[in-house]
């Protein structure tokens, strides 16, 4: 049986985008059938009742508190249970960390319920600014969401994360000078990292992001793609296309205007099968 | 980078003061940013409760009726580089500055730039919140700027400034740079003019990035536009027309120097005077002398006056300013709760 539920898709300001959640189950899903490696985080926003957290499978739930804004990262689809009206926040997990390797995440932070749960109401003014207005208030969202990213980081990725941002910017990075940096052997690193993708994928990523993450700034907006791979590590512009096309499914220059993929899967979260 | 520090609360009333001490401390505190004057008879006085959050300075305040005024004279002693975001929630307002005479009734925001003369007339009673935000990371032009109540920019600042107090008591230190990025993204949004501003913004960003890196390298003697040229990728002719309005970047390069030194004058540490000569040879001029008729030249007066003058005449930081002001509400007899 479908359950009745339904999602609406309220605003997209950028890459965000804001969606009303009626009492149900969801899945929020990761991309399948295509090679897209870009995450995405959400942004919970419950009122008065919390909700239910759960692996795709319906094991492991979890309770989240009520009136508490919870960030969720996730690497593997996940399953929510509502029990009223809710609002959802999805943004690339790049607009969190500058390395995809710092998630997965649950990250509440009490002090900040007020200003968090003021976002919808920000969103909903700020579709109707101009474009460059609608990207400065979408690093406005991501500069209030930081406080829940810092300090929620895994521990034992923490050390790995940092030599990856280091590595990020290095045109002659690679995995031997990283995990002597780490002080672990290269097959130890490699093993580490092969859930992710592998260490080149990771490192792509992270540079990848940081291009993605500009082209959406106004400070860029009158510069080339070309201009902005200018302080990249990326040597040749077709290898950047490619990677890019790779990871967010799209071109680079169709991102910059509407950033958000098409994949259906991996912006809205899908009504499950009760 | 701003030093991280948990939000502090300080109030000051005035209006339950016999008139002479009520308005010769509401005079004294807003002294640093505007002089009140009275309209018809009325006692000019008030109410402030404010908060000091980083670098910003949030205050509800309440008014009888009055003029501020921001003139010459007032900004001679020392203006504060820093924008103020007003919303009015009761009363009317009419502000002028020269160029513009509108009223502003509640619900409407104004920005205005503590550093530009300004005056401000209330013929009622008034309540208003007030929002100090450092000048640096936002546009020049933003003075006088009004957003008209029930617009989006004005709703949006408005609701974002209204959680913000809200949220003041709980607050960390930690998220006040991010509380303050996240208001300067906001302020851009809402103020800003499409793609104009879009434009203007980028070559004032890539300014900005160009003279930090000129204030990291200030004691490079390499340091000119055969280096900048090469560690921003830009052509010689790119360089200079960023740079034209300031007078090149030669001007720039200098000006800076000569600040530094004016600096290390106004703060000298240990009560003696720095050497001519070691701050010639540290900033890449040719001989203590050079440095001397290039500082007269700059601040027409000797680097000897500026030693001997009283500092605390001299500008301060928008950091150093707002703490400066929160800390005079402290400074007054307490407020009776």
């Amino acid at each position: 049986m479908m359950s009745e539920h339904t999602i609406v898709q309220a605003l997209r300001i950028a890459d965000l985008a804001l969606y009303r959640l009626d009492a149900g189950s969801y899945c929020l899903a990761t991309p399948e059938g295509h090679r897209s490696t870009l995450r995405y985080a959400s942004l919970l926003l419950t009122e008065s009742t919390g909700c239910q957290l759960s692996d795709e499978d319906g094991t492991v739930p979890r309770q989240l508190p009520a009136s508490t804004a919870c960030l969720l990262t996730h690497h593997v689809s996940q399953r929510i249970t509502v029990s009223e009206p809710t609002w959802v926040l999805r943004l690339p997990t790049f607009r969190l960390s500058g390395c995809p390797l710092s998630l997965p995440m649950i990250a509440m932070a009490q002090e900040m319920q007020v200003l968090l749960f003021s976002i919808p109401a920000i969103l909903a003014d700020a579709a109707h600014l101009p474009p460059v207005g609608q990207r400065h208030a979408a690093l406005a969202i991501e500069s209030l969401l930081q406080p829940l990213v810092q300090g929620h980081e895994p521990e034992e990725s923490a050390d790995i994360t940092s030599v990856i941002l280091r590595a990020e910017g290095e045109t002659d990075a690679n995995v031997a000078d990283s995990a002597k940096a780490l002080g672990v052997s290269r097959s130890r690193l490699y093993e580490t990292l092969r859930p992710y993708g592998g260490f080149h994928t990771l490192l792509n990523a992270a540079r990848l992001d940081r291009v993605a993450r500009r082209l959406l700034m106004p400070e860029y907006a009158d510069h080339s793609i070309k201009e902005i791979l200018h302080d990249t590590p990326f040597t040749r512009a077709d290898q950047f296309h490619r990677l890019f096309k790779q990871r967010y499914a799209e071109t680079a220059r169709r991102w910059r205007s509407a950033p958000l993929p098409t994949l259906p899967a991996t912006i809205a979260p899908v009504p499950v099968h009760l | 980078m701003t030093t991280t520090q948990t939000p502090i609360r300080e109030s000051l009333y005035t209006d339950h003061l016999p008139t002479c001490d009520g308005e010769a401390l509401w005079h004294e505190l807003l002294t640093p940013i505007t002089t009140p004057q009275r309209l018809h008879r009325t006692p000019t006085v008030g109410r402030v409760d404010a908060w000091l959050y980083g670098d910003m300075l949030i205050s509800e305040a309440q008014a009888s009726p009055q003029r501020t005024v921001r003139n010459r004279r007032q900004l001679a002693a020392g203006p504060l580089p820093a924008y103020n975001l007003l919303f009015v929630l009761e009363g009317r307002m009419r502000y002028e500055d020269g160029r513009r005479d509108r009223t502003l009734q509640p619900g409407d925001l104004l920005i205005e730039d503590l550093t530009e003369k300004r005056t401000i007339t209330t013929p009622t009673y008034s309540r208003s919140i007030n929002l100090m935000v450092p000048r640096e990371g936002l546009d020049e032009g933003l003075h006088g700027s009004i957003l008209e109540r029930h617009s989006a920019p004005a709703r949006l600042l408005s609701r974002h400034v209204h959680a913000l107090l809200e949220s003041l008591p709980t607050l960390h230190a930690r998220h006040c740079d991010d509380t303050l990025k996240t208001l300067q993204r906001l302020i851009a949004a809402c103020a800003g003019d499409g793609d104009v501003q879009s434009r203007r913004q980028i070559r004032r960003t890539l300014r900005d990035d160009i003279e930090r890196f000129i204030e990291r390298h200030l004691f490079d003697t390499r340091l000119g536009n055969a280096s900048l040229c090469r560690h921003y990728r830009l052509s010689r002719t790119q360089l200079y027309r960023l740079f034209r309005q300031q007078g090149g970047i030669k001007e720039v390069i200098l000006r800076k120097r000569l600040d530094w030194v004016h600096d290390q004058l106004c703060r000298g540490e240990g009560g003696a005077k720095p050497d001519t000569e070691t701050l010639a040879l540290m900033c890449g001029f040719a001989s203590g002398k050079a440095l001397e008729t290039a500082y007269r030249g700059y601040f027409s007066v000797s680097m000897e006056d500026t030693w001997h003058a009283d500092t605390a005449s001299f500008p301060t930081t928008s950091r150093q300013g707002l703490t400066r002001l929160f800390s005079r509400l402290g400074q007054f007899p307490h407020t009776p709760t």
